[in-house]
């Protein structure tokens, strides 16, 4: 056997019988641990969308689009959350061709339909004031699978672009015991 | 033998080798003899007959959910629905049940799959720990002392176990409050299209580990 051999081999069995001397201190402390069952965390969705007709399926994660409207009549639309958080609040915005003007903009209380101009089914209309290009916050909870059926009535023949969107940050915070 | 048999020169040498042997088996004869002394010298031997006993301690580590009315989630009850800026707080008795002092208490936090609930530091779960010196009212007020264990770690974070500032003399029981929180990081969610990367509608399985060690080994003079 060559020398370096010998040496080799020599070291291996140094280390084997060294290492577990050096490592028991080490190792000689107890441990005790306590392991939880799994906990299931799930995260909700917050997902309000504008729709033509009352449905809670999105039909597309797209501006709605209405029009052409012609000017001074109503045309109706829906904000509706089809997430599985609440929302305190949500976002509309209503972009207009041919420079046309916003006269009004009213909604229902939630879940309630316009049954005429400016007349819920129940409750009254309330007057959100909007400008074309202008995000206007309306506050007002929506809850998951609720909606809000809102009349708008532009000033001039015109095609409407509608956004609704929400912050997370409107949902504000909240802490449960439990 | 018969040593008379022979000429002088054999006979010269049996004598010489039959004196060899004469010496030498006394002295082996000598040698035995003075070592056989060793063994026949006088022992005495004294031996207890009461106490004596030694036994060794345990060191054993138990959790619980709360068994206050409202809170008694713990790590069982499943957490749906978190929005971001939600807090959610469970209750949890650990108790060090065995009869050695502990040190270094740690907690783990392993998380399945890989959802930026766990992967990420900053949109990811938070988590603080305190404890109160008698048990939480389901209101989470805590009408005794309450001190910090954890500060806010990352689920991330705690995939590493994290140091607790925690009493653990044997028996000793905590009341632990861990908090649970989901970030409120900004999210805008535009005509209901989730963005990308969002911290909403994910889930996870949290296993949540307290570990402690034996106190440190001591010399007593008794």
């Amino acid at each position: 056997m060559r020398k370096s051999t010998r040496v080799f081999f020599t070291s291996i069995l140094g280390v084997a019988l060294v290492a577990p001397i050096q490592t028991s201190p080490a190792v000689a402390a107890i441990t005790a641990a306590t392991v939880s069952p799994a906990l299931s965390v799930g995260t909700g969705t917050v997902q309000v969308f504008g729709s033509s007709t009352q449905t809670f399926t999105n039909p597309s994660p797209a501006p709605l689009l209405l029009g052409p409207l012609e000017n001074k009549d109503r045309s109706l639309f829906y904000a509706q959350n089809n997430g599985t958080i609440s929302t305190p609040a949500f976002n509309v915005t209503i972009s207009l061709t041919d420079s046309s003007t916003i006269t009004s903009v009213k909604r229902c209380d939630v879940g309630v339909l316009f049954i005429a101009a400016g007349v819920c089914a129940s409750g009254s209309a309330t007057a959100i004031p909007m400008t074309p290009g202008v995000v206007a916050t309306i506050s007002s909870l929506m809850a998951p699978n609720t909606f809000y059926n809102l009349e708008l009535i532009t000033e001039k023949k015109t095609t409407a672009t509608i956004d609704l969107s929400v912050l997370t940050s409107q949902l504000g915070t909240r802490t449960i015991n439990s | 033998m018969n040593i008379t048999i022979g000429n002088a020169l054999t006979r010269g040498a049996g004598s010489v080798a039959l004196k060899v042997l004469i010496v030498a088996t006394a002295a082996i004869g000598g040698t035995a003899l003075v070592s056989s002394s060793v063994f026949t010298a006088l022992t005495a031997s004294a031996t207890n007959t009461t106490g004596g006993s030694v036994t060794s301690g345990t060191l054993k580590l138990e959790q619980a959910a709360s068994t206050v009315t409202g809170i008694t989630g713990g790590f069982v009850t499943a957490i749906a629905g978190m929005a971001p800026g939600d807090t959610i707080n469970r209750y949890v008795t650990l108790t060090n049940s065995g009869t050695l002092d502990a040190i270094t208490p740690t907690l783990g936090l392993a998380g399945t799959g890989s959802t930026t609930l766990t992967s990420d530091g900053t949109k990811g779960l938070q988590v603080v720990v305190n404890n109160c010196s008698v048990a939480w009212t389901n209101a989470g007020v805590c009408s005794g002392t309450t001190t910090a264990v954890m500060t806010s770690k990352s689920a991330l974070a705690m995939a590493t176990p994290q140091a607790l500032t925690l009493t653990n003399t044997a028996g000793f029981a905590s009341n632990l409050q861990i908090a649970i929180t989901l970030p409120n990081a900004t999210e805008n969610v535009l005509n209901g299209a989730l963005p990308a990367g969002t911290i909403q509608g994910l889930t996870t399985a949290l296993t949540w580990t307290f570990s402690q060690s034996q106190r440190t080994g001591i010399t007593t003079n008794s």
